[in-house]
């Protein structure tokens, strides 16, 4: 992440970045900011998360903002359902390799696949 | 596995049940302290994917589409926890959950100790840095069901736009920052130091990601090339409450693999609390979901050919 903010800071100067590190119960402590209006405004979250707060309006829909960006195709991505969207993605198949869809509230980060490693 | 007489595995004969639990078993040596399995009831763990190898019903998912049940163990689902609780009561292929911390030692963990053949790991940074170059390690191929190849579980964080940003005058950049950490450069970053894995297609099919440690690092492209992905079903506004099983004592399940429950014992247990979850939230479900059908504009692949 510190190698991303410095390489941003770089690239993009004219956007100023207040990096401010969550506890381990980032649970309670951002929650509590949620819900009294302090939250930051871009945040590295699980998609659980955001379905707690989304129909009080906790996230914003970004649909058409990124879409103002030519950087921004769908098709570069894994989707990974439910995470920066909110499809109800509860039947097979999810559609993983087919591109991001919408409604999105944010935009993927951090993967994972539950593989495993052996010593051969 | 050279050292306990193990071929490498092939496709059509890596079978969970089969050549992959006589592997364990052949790596195994207490008295050397060697184990086939380092085994976890994580979320997150192998034993999701066993299970839906292993089951009857091939479209077997966490939870039902209406909401209201947790399906993961349905249709012989649970072969796969149940393996896991096997593979250290039954079969000892794998130390017992209270032993995982004296295995590890110095190393961090008990693969990077080389006292296990095979872990869980997704992103793979942090061993890399524990083992450096003292033994080889490799990803491994993918376990096989009566159907194939188990489906994998994909799960990641995103950075999510708040409300803030909106009251701030700032989603547009917030958008862009988002942009950026998605980017090419980013994200090719995050392949190479591998604290977790990068979201994008471009950087996965890539000679850096593809390079070693561990030895066949390349497999992972091909792992999310498997049409038959599973996701997490995040959308629910009890989702945690669900996932925990309405108790902390059951949380992770490691209460059954510590031996607290019997297996049997176990699986009601989690059953009835993680359905009761459900059922005390299904009015916030519901609202969500109406909610969710009315957001306008939603982005569509196909607008951008």
């Amino acid at each position: 992440m510190g190698w991303g903010l410095d390489r941003f800071a770089q690239t993009v100067p004219h956007i100023n970045i207040k990096f401010v590190p969550q506890p381990h119960t980032y649970e309670e402590s951002f929650s509590i900011q949620m819900v009294a209006g302090t939250a930051g405004e871009l945040a590295l979250l699980s998609g659980w998360f955001k379905s707690r707060f989304q129909a009080s309006g906790g996230f914003m829909q970004i649909d058409d903002v990124v879409r103002k960006f030519d950087t921004f195709n769908p098709h570069d991505y894994y989707f990974y359902p439910d995470t920066n969207d909110l499809t109800f993605t509860d039947t097979l198949p999810i559609g993983h390799l087919d591109g991001l869809r919408g409604p999105m509230f944010g935009l993927p980060y951090q993967g994972n696949l539950n593989t495993q490693i052996i010593q051969p | 596995m050279e050292q306990s007489g193990i071929e490498w595995p092939t496709t059509g004969r890596w079978g969970i049940q089969t050549e992959f639990l006589e592997a364990l078993q052949k790596a195994t040596d207490p008295e050397a302290q060697q184990w086939g399995l380092l085994a976890n009831g994580s979320w997150y763990g192998m034993w999701y994917s066993w299970g839906w190898a292993l089951a009857d019903d091939p479209n077997l998912r966490y939870r039902s589409a209406d909401g209201l049940r947790t399906t993961m163990w349905d249709s012989d689902g649970d072969a796969g926890i149940r393996l896991v609780n096997d593979l250290i009561h039954t079969h000892g292929a794998a130390p017992p959950v209270s032993e995982t911390r004296e295995l590890a030692g110095e190393f961090g963990d008990p693969f990077s100790a080389g006292r296990v053949m095979v872990r869980s790991a997704g992103s793979v940074g942090t061993f890399a840095t524990r083992i450096k170059d003292r033994f080889r390690w490799s990803r491994m191929p993918t376990v096989e069901g009566p159907r194939g190849p188990a489906p994998y579980a994909m799960t990641m964080q995103p950075h999510l736009v708040t409300n803030s940003a909106e009251t701030r005058g700032n989603v547009e950049a917030c958008v862009e920052v988002c942009l950026f950490f998605a980017g090419r450069e980013v994200q090719g970053r995050v392949g190479i130091d591998r604290g977790s894995v990068p979201i994008r297609k471009d950087v996965l099919a890539s000679p850096e990601y593809a390079a070693g440690p561990p030895e066949n690092h390349g497999m992972m492209k091909d792992f999310f090339e498997q049409p038959d992905a599973r996701s997490a079903q995040m959308a629910h506004p009890a989702w945690r409450d669900w996932q925990r099983g309405g108790s902390p004592r059951i949380q992770n399940l490691s209460a059954i693999l510590l031996g607290e429950f019997s297996i049997d014992e176990g699986i009601e247990q989690t059953l009835k609390s993680a359905d009761r979850a459900l059922e005390q939230s299904h009015e916030s479900w519901q609202e969500l979901r109406n909610w969710w059908q009315e957001r306008p504009n939603p982005i569509k692949p196909e607008e951008f050919g």
